[in-house]
């Protein structure tokens, strides 16, 4: 178990590397220059020639783009990711103000994904091939087919405009403290939270359901059924052990599919995390913040992946074997 | 819709959206009486209190030779004196020279340094200050590098502690006296240390108000100087919290917590239509110098030909857009100064929208769709223009798409390019393109000589569009050097007429901007052309009126 | 599955398929039904009309108008010609750039093998969207791009399965049958494998067009996509984004026939997948 692990954290430090790469070249030959950007754009028609000159050899852009990569990444291994051409302040600084934003945002859609489809899988699994499990599948279908950003405009007229319970967009003012302050949440995170969780929901429960069909075959259940359990003490027995893979199986598939989300939620509920980040950033040819925003994505998705293996690995014995195979 | 505070960082430098960012300027369309002005002297001007002002990003630096957003600006105005000063016609006012002489050769400006005036660690603003802030304004990235280019560091000097004469290589404009509306910074100071690193989170000023603590991401809270020279203003602290998101500080403004923001035509629209509102804020919509405009390319053919631009201007009907797209909230342009600007002139009318004009114009020229696919032709070449629009801003995209069909109704194709922000600022300032729409915030002083003259083709100046006219360049070129303000009024009429005529752009609009204010704030003033801030006595004149019911908790500060 | 939700599968991919035949249909008479000279819709998709912003859906604007007074119903059935466009080039392009790389990866190993292995793993556990965002915004916006950077992001899903297959296939009869008969190891590959190897990636095409027309939708809704005045399903919600409060109709249709499309594309998907796998559980992907 110790090598697959090392295994995979070698892989992700070399695709690490490798999209880190990818990603600096193509941002570094794309059209666009960010010294006019960060001049002010056409306001810069009152720096001189001299300055525009001094400006790119402090932004490091008058170097070949190797050694551009080279030093990027030797200060990124130490985390520092630079000053931000845009808004001049570190990026770390910068992502750090982001990144709680964000995780806060899958986070509490991970937990209500959660907390909706295991039991919605067990149902589905009890009454499978019925109505009830029909509706479910259709409907999980359905569910993840919803253009996201379609999803949310469609939440926000009915619950923001027409039916004016949420407000129509924005954060929760940090300055507010103790239970005003968490209702404030609530009322702020209900839409984007419920945008980010639907997908999930559908692809959670359909695992959950087909992870207890496939263990209902199997000899524990038969012998617990033998015991005198009802079908259903024997799915809520056995059922939640059995409901913990697609859990984890879901981690490693949601964090990018959530992060990807996130950019238009962000964006559309008008709440400052990193996918809002991202897009200003890759507009305004922000060098420094993009390659740190798509790094730490990468670290996100990567050390969730693994942590889902090797959680696979120790909730259920099997996939060793499998591995090993 | 915030669609400009999105990109708000990044905005000062998107030229599309600089229209919606200048922070500068306006002219109260609607005076916006002084809620309660002193009647009785200064009897009613409360002289403690506390602003409260919401800053949409935090500052990068304090430093304000490398200062290089509005926020920062916002910020710093509180901190610094200007050696020169604007007043609420936009001429220049006293700051910390009280007064100054210009050379006949507008080559030597000396200045006359206000005794009183202070650094707050309590030592004198001296003539070797002002000559120091100079020199630094021009060698460091400073975004005004270029208005002082060609000062002559070693023949200015300092004539007496109190005086100081600036010398430029050769004669500058006469609207130069704008250029020295910079901060003046203290040599014994910024002269040490690391000047790019060290004062980003310091500062000392010579302005009405001190530095008390700065939070980074949070807040900067400043507080009245007791020795400043001069009228002390009323208000003993200033606060700005730093709020990105607009509808947070909404909110915030609605509960009490800031007094003032901008806001979007949107929530202006809602804000100013709800009587509830209207009980605690005021709104206020003015203009500032600023329009938004395509720029044909000249060298483009057949935009070098005026008259085809003129067809062009016809064939858009700027005033259904001022109508429907604005509500009102806009002005038609009739050329290239606005109707606050002194060079305005009066007796030119904006081109009517008259799309049958348009077409006899393109008629004559030779361009007839003779295959009948709505599109004219000349020969083999097609009448088509390629727009660039910056493609982050939502509003530029859909004023494309209205320019767009207003020249296809003429048998024009436009066809509208998305380009994004630094990439369509390096295909303008290449002078690589078509046609842009744009918009402007202007300088002060009214001088078009880098934008028209044909000496100022890119990248040589910012004459992108390479417009050349012998009249306009003599014009331009006399008038940044006529000292007699009546006789450059008339040159620069006579250029807003030729403009007109040869339309090397097609000015469209002059927007207006709208802020709210707490109904807390008293004498709120707007200048014409310049709006709230950064003109004096402006902000620094605001005091804020008692509670009247005192309420019990919630951040009710005793004032 | 038991015979009967394959057949209930079977029925629901049956209706997607006259479904999405009809959207095609509609797709392709578009630009005559829908123009300043047709009978059916006279309004073409590009006329601004400002006076007639906002105006709410009727009986002479079945859709409702835009923030420029232009037609919706005439913007969603023209929109359907590039979301079905873009959805199925791209899922054309990625399966046979995918089936190229994995086939040859899968046959080769090595470091080919290696890289391709590389690819795909990072490009399935990186965030989908943040790439093709990425790449989308740093060039001049247009079609062409969208296409480009959605191939360049989803070869790497029919890359990895076609390598499955042609691994699994290389040691077998097939395989070893081919070469006994004197074939040359591309001809293996390309004659007998491939074809073989190539089933599940095509079964599951459709699942490639439905992610290729919401991605397309997204990077446009972002502005990132078509050029104006064109419009597609995600520009035209773009606009709706900032009019919510007074045109629900603008996000409404448009969003209707995307997701209407992505669904029954979706439901197809599922249904060849269970055909071709009957033991595949459903609603897992």
């Amino acid at each position: 178990m110790a090598s697959v692990v090392i295994r995979r954290f070698v892989h992700a430090a070399i695709s690490l590397v490798g999209i880190s790469f990818v990603v600096f070249m193509l941002v570094h030959v794309a059209p666009g220059d960010p010294v006019q950007r960060r001049l002010g754009g056409l306001s810069a028609r009152h720096a001189t020639p001299e300055v525009i000159a001094a400006l790119r050899a402090e932004m490091r852009l008058d170097e070949p783009l190797l050694v551009q990569y080279g030093a990027w990444l030797a200060s990124a291994a130490r985390l520092d990711f630079g000053e931000s051409f845009v808004r001049r302040a570190p990026v770390r600084e910068l992502v750090s103000e982001r990144l709680p934003v964000t995780l806060l945002l899958v986070g509490l859609a991970l937990a209500l994904a959660i907390f909706v489809a295991v039991p919605l899988g067990m149902i589905s699994a009890r009454y499978s091939g019925r109505g009830v499990d029909l509706v479910a599948g259709i409907g999980a279908t359905a569910v993840y087919s919803l253009p996201t950003f379609w999803l949310a405009l469609i939440l926000l007229q009915l619950f923001a405009v027409k039916f004016a319970i949420v407000p129509l967009f924005g954060m929760p003012d940090a300055s507010l403290t103790g239970p005003s302050r968490l209702l404030e949440l609530a009322r702020y995170a209900a839409l984007p939270v419920a945008t980010l969780a639907l997908g999930p929901i559908a692809f959670l429960s359909r695992f959950v359901r087909a992870s207890m069909l496939d263990s209902a075959g199997r000899d524990y259940m038969r012998t617990a059924r033998a015991k005198g359990l009802s079908e259903w003490g024997a799915l809520r027995l056995h059922g939640f052990r059995n409901a913990l893979p697609p859990i984890v199986s879901l981690l490693a598939v949601a964090i990018p599919a959530l992060l990807s989300a996130c950019v238009v939620v962000e964006r559309i509920f008008r709440w400052d995390g990193i996918g809002n980040l991202f897009v200003d950033s890759v507009v305004a040819r922000d060098y420094p913040v993009v390659m740190a925003l798509t790094l730490i994505t990468a670290v996100l998705s990567l050390a969730t992946g693994a942590l889902a293996d090797v959680l696979h690995l120790a909730i259920d014995p099997r996939s060793r074997s499998e591995e090993a195979a | 819709m915030p669609s400009t505070s999105r990109t708000a960082p990044a905005t000062l430098c998107l030229a599309a959206a600089l229209l919606a960012l200048a922070v500068l300027a306006g002219c109260g369309r609607e005076a916006p009486a002084p809620a309660a002005t002193a009647s009785d002297g200064s009897g009613g001007v409360q002289t403690e209190g506390r602003l409260v002002r919401r800053l949409e990003n935090d500052v990068t630096t304090l430093n304000p030779v490398l200062m290089s957003t509005s926020y920062e600006r916002d910020v710093l105005s509180y901190l610094f004196d200007a050696l020169v000063e604007v007043d609420a016609t936009m001429r220049p006012a006293p700051g910390v020279a009280t007064r100054w002489e210009i050379s006949p050769d507008a080559t030597t400006f000396r200045f006359f340094l206000d005794p009183g005036a202070t650094f707050d660690d309590g030592t004198r603003v001296t003539a070797e200050d002002v000559l120091f802030s100079v020199r630094k304004y021009a060698e460091e990235s400073s975004q005004i590098s270029g208005y002082l280019q060609g000062v002559d560091l070693k023949k200015s000097r300092v004539v007496d502690p109190q005086t100081v004469e600036v010398v430029f290589e050769s004669g500058r404009s006469a609207g130069q006296i704008y250029a020295f509306g910079f901060p003046v910074i203290a040599e014994h100071v910024y002269g040490k240390g690391d000047f790019k690193k060290d004062f980003n989170d310091t500062a000392v000023g010579s302005g009405p108000y001190r530095l008390v603590s700065r939070t980074p991401g949070s807040e900067i809270v400043l507080e009245r100087r007791d020795d400043y020279r001069g009228t002390k203003p009323p208000i003993r602290s200033v606060v700005f919290r730093i709020i990105p998101n607009e509808t947070v500080a909404w909110s915030a403004l609605t509960r009490g917590e800031i007094d003032e923001m901008r806001v979007s035509s949107e929530q202006f629209a809602l804000g100013a239509a709800d009587p509830e509102i209207r009980k605690s804020i005021v709104f206020h919509q003015f203009y500032e110098l600023g329009y938004n405009f395509i720029a044909w390319n000249n060298r483009f053919e057949p935009l070098g030909d005026p008259e085809i631009r003129r067809a062009f201007t016809m064939a858009i009907d700027r005033g259904a857009v001022v109508q429907h797209l604005y509500a009102g909230g806009a002005r038609v342009m009739s050329g290239p100064f606005t109707v606050e600007q002194w060079a305005f002139n009066p007796t030119v009318p904006p081109i009517p929208f008259d799309p049958a004009g348009a077409r006899a114009i393109l008629e004559s020229k030779g361009w007839v769709d003779k295959d009948g696919d709505g599109i004219r032709e000349h020969g083999k070449k097609k009448l088509r223009i390629e727009l660039i629009v910056a493609a982050e801003d939502n509003a530029s995209v859909q004023q494309g798409e209205i320019y767009q069909q207003a020249l296809r109704d003429v048998g024009v194709d436009l066809v509208v390019r998305k380009l994004e922000g630094s990439a369509m600022i390096e295909r303008v300032v290449g002078g690589k393109f078509e046609a842009v729409f744009l918009g402007y915030s202007l300088d002060l002083d009214p001088d078009l000589f880098t934008n028209f003259h044909s000496s100022q083709f890119t990248p040589e100046g910012q004459n992108w569009v390479f417009y050349s006219n012998p009249e306009v360049d003599d014009l331009l070129a006399k008038g940044r050097l006529e000292l007699d303000q009546a006789k450059r009024r008339e040159m620069y009429m006579r250029v807003h007429e030729i403009l007109e005529r040869d339309q090397p752009y097609t000015w469209l609009v002059q927007a207006s901007t709208k802020w709210a204010v707490s109904k807390q704030i008293q004498n709120v003033q707007v200048a014409p052309g310049i709006g709230l801030f950064h003109w004096v006595p402006g902000a620094r004149g605001w005091w804020i009126a008692p509670r009247r019911q005192p309420t019990a908790g919630n951040g009710a500060n005793g004032s | 599955m038991t015979g009967a939700s394959a057949s209930r599968a079977g029925a629901r991919a049956r209706v997607s398929l006259v479904f999405l035949g009809f959207m095609i249909l509609v797709a392709l008479v578009a630009p005559v039904i829908a123009t300043e000279r047709s009978f059916v819709v006279p309004y073409s998709p590009e006329r601004v009309d400002l006076p007639s912003r906002f105006l709410s859906p009727s009986a002479a604007h079945w859709f409702g108008t835009d923030d420029l007074g232009r037609d919706l119903f005439a913007r969603t059935i023209h929109g359907a010609r590039i979301s079905l466009a873009v959805g199925i080039t791209v899922a054309l392009l990625s399966l046979i750039l995918g089936a190229l790389l994995g086939g040859v990866a899968g046959f080769a190993g090595g470091a080919f093998d290696w890289l391709v292995s590389r690819a795909t793993e990072l490009a399935l556990s990186f965030p989908f969207f943040f790439l093709a965002l990425g790449i989308a915004a740093l060039f001049e916006p247009s079609l062409g791009v969208v296409v480009a950077t959605l191939v360049a992001v989803s070869w790497t899903g029919d890359a990895k399965v076609v390598r499955g297959e042609v691994r699994r296939l290389r040691d077998s009869d097939l395989a070893i049958a081919a070469r006994a008969a004197g074939a040359s190891r591309a001809r293996v590959l390309f004659r007998h494998l491939l074809p073989a190897a190539l089933g599940p990636a095509v079964a599951s095409a459709a699942f490639g067009v439905a992610s290729a027309i919401a991605a397309e939708s997204a990077l446009s809704f972002l502005g990132l996509g078509v050029q104006p005045p064109q419009a597609s399903w995600g520009s035209i919600l773009a606009s709706a984004d900032d009019h919510l409060r007074r045109a629900w109709w603008i996000a409404f249709f448009p969003g209707l026939a995307l997701f209407a499309t992505v669904v029954a594309c979706n439901f197809v998907g599922e249904a060849a997948r269970d055909a071709l796998d009957p033991a595949a559980g459903r609603g897992e992907r």
